[in-house]
């Protein structure tokens, strides 16, 4: 069954009938402070909006969730199917102000149908990224209609939406770029730094990396600070700079790696983007989350620690087209 | 400490009745080296140009909170665990700061570093660099990192109005206050509140075992659908079913 189907049952998670994503949940508009300043229709392909301005207080989101009537006959025993017993409410996560809470759409009994959703947010308690995801939760266990079929527990989750995210702080540095600062220092009189060491990647603030390139060697430091783009000098310094850049991202990854959660995320925005570039190409997986837990998982174990250092390295010599630049350094540098 | 809203010397802030909260850079974070985790040296004159004021232009209530803040170093033992009991409800009531700024990692590491350092190793122990550095500049989503936004967050969870009595409950049981703010559904403020009211009395194999079934729980069930009085009923369950379980063993 596609990925992409709107009724994509999770039959391996839930021992019960459960559709993931059988209830359709769309934003049609958002205001602030009662203005509509935020177009979602630019953002309805990803289910994602940031904000256009920090000068408001309050968000009133207005969209519908419908519950089709193949997901009521789905998840609920036939005798039920006339009056379900449920809750229809969405969830707001946010992961940066620990805040997760619910804003009630429909309780006690659903009926399929498309329903109103207004909700209104305060922009004092978010931060970061907001999700909202709608569930049909099961009301009060008839233990009369439990056949072993269908979920019987009260509250136990029957559908949900595809989420919409709003991100209160504007859009995320989502193409790549780490944002790491690099700086030359002297390496002697440092203690803090290897004396005898191209560079040094400084995790003193975990939250914070920095790259400090050794300025005593002066050659390195003046062909990576050159400027050009052609000629044996600037190919020079796209291997050097690629060297520095290998054992940099090998140490991030390890570092994002071990840092990440039980739901698939770390602490620190820098171990996000560096996830975001290379988690899902370490094990082929188009699930960000389940891949970093992967890489927690393999990098927790002895026994899969040797195979992981050989994904990393696979992906780093892809990500840096190291092939590419070594033949770049012997035929327009070296020329040989 | 003077009266007003003075800047001192050491980049502190003398204040009465509220001064702007401040944050250190990522500057300042760098200064905060193994000598200085040691408690070997302090930043009496570097830090104050690595401090920023905060965008929101809140005040915070920081004279007062040193006082209270050095009224529970008076009372309690170094080290003592119970500390935390005592000192969250005046870190929550003294800094009335919104989630949003909460969630400002800067606010955390301005606090521990610049404001309150002697309070971070009174309550602290070193023992590595590692953990140390976290009680100074951990922050963000981990609530048991920096010494004084966990006091606060768990303080945020846990309050009703002006009564912490449930916050100084669970945090004179430091065992317990791991168990469940280590759980991603404590995030969640019924459960968290549950949780706490109902373990408070249990002991830390029932509140383990608690926990873990609670995770398990909620593979099946969303914990949003609960409210503190569901939640309140399902904790109490597990726990007479772990007791029965262990009369029976």
């Amino acid at each position: 069954m596609s990925e992409r189907s709107p009724q994509r049952i999770s039959r391996s998670a839930l021992p019960y009938p459960y559709r993931a994503d059988g209830l359709v949940f769309d934003v049609q508009a958002v205001l602030l402070d009662g203005e509509e300043r935020v177009d979602v229709n630019v953002s309805r392909a990803n289910r994602r909006w940031a904000f256009p301005t920090d000068d408001w207080e309050r968000c009133r989101i207005v969209g519908t969730v419908e519950l089709p009537s193949s997901v009521v006959d789905a998840v609920y025993p036939e005798s039920e199917r006339d009056s379900p017993p449920g809750s229809l409410y969405v969830t707001i996560r946010c992961r940066e102000t620990i805040y997760r809470d619910r804003w009630m759409v429909q309780s006690e009994t659903v009926e399929p149908k498309t329903y109103e959703v207004e909700l209104e947010l305060q922009r004092d308690g978010f931060r970061g990224e907001v999700e909202l995801k709608p569930y049909l939760t099961r009301g009060a266990a008839d233990q009369s209609t439990d056949d072993g079929s269908y979920a019987s527990s009260t509250h136990a989750r029957l559908a949900s939406a595809r989420p919409w995210t709003m991100l209160v702080d504007g859009e995320a540095d989502a193409d790549g770029e780490t944002g790491l600062d690099v700086r030359v220092e002297s390496f002697s009189t440092s203690p803090r730094l290897p004396k005898d060491g191209l560079y040094y990647l400084d995790m003193g603030d975990p939250s914070d990396p920095l790259i400090v390139v050794n300025g005593e060697h002066n050659r390195v430091v003046g062909v990576l600070q050159s400027e050009g783009s052609v000629g044996a000098e600037a190919r020079m310094r796209d291997v050097v700079f690629d060297q520095i850049q290998y054992g940099v991202w090998s140490q991030l990854i390890l570092h994002a790696g071990v840092a990440v959660d039980s739901t698939g995320r770390p602490q620190y925005d820098w171990q996000s983007t560096v996830l975001r570039i290379f988690a899902r190409d370490l094990y082929g997986i188009d699930d960000i989350h389940a891949a970093s837990r992967r890489l927690k998982r393999d990098l927790k174990d002895p026994t899969t620690v040797p195979e992981v250092m050989q994904r990393i390295d696979r992906v780093l010599q892809r990500y840096l087209r190291q092939r590419e630049q070594l033949i770049n350094l012997m035929e327009e540098g070296l020329r040989i | 400490m003077s009266s007003g809203d003075v800047d001192t010397d050491d980049g502190r802030l003398a204040d009465n009745t509220g001064t702007p909260l401040r944050t250190l850079t990522s500057e300042g974070r760098r200064l905060v080296d193994p000598a200085f985790l040691r408690g070997e040296r302090t930043y009496a004159d570097e830090v104050g140009q690595y401090v920023d004021e905060h965008t929101s232009d809140v005040h915070v209530e920081l004279q007062g909170l040193r006082a209270d803040l050095q009224a529970v170093v008076d009372s309690y033992d170094q080290y003592d665990s119970t500390i935390d009991a005592a000192a969250a409800p005046a870190v929550h009531r003294r800094l009335d700061i919104s989630r949003r700024i909460a969630a400002d990692p800067g606010v955390w590491h301005y606090l521990a570093v610049v404001e309150f350092p002697e309070f971070v190793r009174y309550r602290w122990e070193f023992n590595t660099e590692t953990a140390m550095r976290e009680k100074f500049l951990g922050a963000g989503t981990d609530i048991y990192s920096n010494a004084l936004h966990r006091l606060w967050w768990i303080a945020e969870l846990t309050h009703d109005g002006d009564d912490y009595s449930l916050t100084e409950e669970v945090l004179q049981k430091q065992t317990l206050a791991n168990k469940i703010f280590d759980r991603w559904f404590a995030r969640y403020r019924p459960a968290a509140v549950a949780c706490c009211a109902k373990l408070v009395d249990e002991s830390t194999e029932v509140a383990e075992e608690v926990t873990l079934r609670l995770n398990r729980v909620f593979s099946t069930r969303q914990l949003e659908g609960m409210d503190e009085a569901e939640l309140g009923r399902l904790i109490q369950d597990l726990v007479t079913d772990i007791q029965n379980q262990g009369t029976t063993d």
